[in-house]
């Protein structure tokens, strides 16, 4: 009598012993590395399938989960902050309308407690912020929050609350971002100067409410006192 | 009676396309692209819908691509070698006609699954008319893609040659402003000779391809909006090109020896 092979046996087995080769050998681990040198958007225009804002999404992607690699959550410190940026400069210019490096920038990556890479951040925003102002205004409104409170550099926040102020058009910030400047001004003794600034908003011809225009016109009143004050001494 | 002919072939097209389960995969294309886009759309810390809708749209885009060109050559290979195609020659039918009819056939496959893939974005925030223009410029896309596919096979037979044509021709122009772009820098100055003798050539192929990049833009469903312009010459570039591929197509089946 004829014997057949055991066909549906042997598979079996052979399936088995390939899902024991798969559990018993596991990937090797890579060694960690840091962020790698920018790509230029140029060179990833070219492979993008002429879809440079969903290139720019898959980079975002990449660049947020980049401090855990080979299974180890990296820390931020750890990082390269100028490749870095470059890879958000990256980012921006395949889309000029995504917020993510603005917002990554200004919101995941600042939340370091090396005060170099902070200010490396700041910078980034600044430019960032220079080539958009009216769309990225507030990320750079953020970073002059920290650099008055987390970096205690008020020259520093007063520079960036200036940038929000001169680079807009009346009327395109909320109070708050707009009032940084002077209220910086008036913390560190300038008081000549943010009444000027006072006045600037107040003749912009911005529209304002009732209850801003009172508060300017109060502040202006008390930064004159304080001035006709320090002229009497 | 004769226009009856050619229905006969529109018809087996469509009955080809469910019988040998082309509609099962697109559906599962569907779904993989469902997928893929709520995992991006997971990852994503802005637009969340926006991004689903792009991600969706751009896998959605090649799947359609991949899946009609393979699926145009290998059944038009199949027909042309085996009987299928003298058989229907052997009705009062003309060469011409059994293109136009094929063509048809595959054409309304086309906007049958484009109008499949365009339902789930309806779902989504985004303006029924960006979506319309997305689709719009999907079909003329597939159009080209059929009609490119059917004149590989009429040209070469064979259809691994077709398909490793067609992927090629099909991603270069996917990206060809890009490489227009880069060419035109190099050769007006920004490269050295040995880098403008290859700028030459790839800025001429670039005219030979059709600018698809310009086609169903992903970030047209992520930002919202239809650039200007943009669908009036896909349609004119689309009615170009696939009427010089079925010329080409004419000639080549007119010359074949069944």
């Amino acid at each position: 009598m004829k014997r057949y092979l055991p066909i549906k046996f042997l598979q079996g087995l052979l399936f088995l012993g390939f899902i024991l080769f798969k559990l018993a050998i596991t990937p090797a681990m890579t060694p960690e590395k840091d962020i790698p040198l920018p790509i230029t958007a140029d060179h990833i225009r070219l492979v993008a399938l002429g879809e440079p804002p969903l290139a720019a999404k898959l980079v975002a992607f990449w660049l947020l989960t980049v401090d855990v690699q080979a299974g180890n959550w990296l820390r931020l410190e750890e990082l390269n902050y100028p490749n870095l940026t470059g890879w958000l400069e990256t980012i921006q210019e395949l889309d000029p309308w995504s917020e993510y490096p603005g917002m990554v920038a200004s919101g995941v990556f600042i939340d370091v407690k090396d005060s170099q890479r902070i200010r490396w951040i700041i910078d980034f925003v600044l430019r960032n912020f220079e080539q958009a102002p009216e769309r990225r205004w507030r990320w750079l409104a953020q970073c002059a929050v920290l650099a008055k409170y987390r970096l205690h550099d008020r020259p520093l926040a007063l520079r960036l609350a200036s940038a929000l102020r001169t680079h807009t058009r009346p009327g395109a910030l909320p109070a708050w971002a707009r009032d940084m400047e002077f209220l910086l001004l008036q913390e560190i003794g300038e008081y000549e100067t943010a009444r000027q600034v006072i006045l600037g908003i107040l003749q912009s011809g911005e529209a304002l409410e009732p209850r801003e225009q009172a508060f300017l016109l109060q502040r202006l009143r008390e930064l004159e006192s304080d001035l006709s004050g320090r002229y009497v001494e | 009676m004769a226009i009856d002919k050619p229905f006969v072939i529109v018809k087996y097209t469509l009955i080809e396309a469910v019988s040998r389960r082309f509609v099962l995969l697109f559906a599962a294309a569907i779904l993989l692209s469902i997928v893929i886009s709520l995992y991006a759309a997971s990852l994503s810390m802005l637009e969340k819908q926006q991004t689903l809708a792009a991600f969706y749209g751009f896998s959605m885009r090649l799947f359609s691509a991949g899946l009609f060109a393979a699926w145009v050559i290998t059944a038009e290979a199949r027909s042309l070698d085996q009987a299928n195609a003298p058989l229907f020659l052997a009705l009062p039918v003309s060469r011409v006609q059994y293109l136009l009819a094929r063509l048809c056939g595959y054409a309304l496959i086309a906007v049958i699954a484009q109008l499949a893939i365009t339902l789930p974005l309806l779902v989504l925030p985004i303006s029924s008319g960006t979506v319309l223009a997305w689709a719009l410029s999907s079909v003329c896309e597939l159009l080209i893609v059929i009609m490119l596919a059917m004149t590989l096979v009429l040209i070469f037979s064979q259809s691994v040659v077709c398909l490793f044509l067609f992927t090629v021709i099909y991603l270069f122009a996917r990206s060809s402003g890009e490489f227009w772009r880069h060419s035109n820098t190099i050769l007006n100055g920004g490269g050295g000779l040995e880098q403008k003798i290859i700028a030459w050539p790839l800025k001429l192929i670039t005219y030979l391809v059709p600018r698809l990049e310009e086609y169903a833009g992903a970030y047209w469903l992520l930002r919202d909006t239809v650039p200007p312009m943009s669908l009036r010459n896909v349609t004119l570039e689309t009615a170009v090109y696939v009427l010089l591929l079925l010329a080409i197509a004419v000639e080549r089946i007119r010359k074949r020896a069944f």
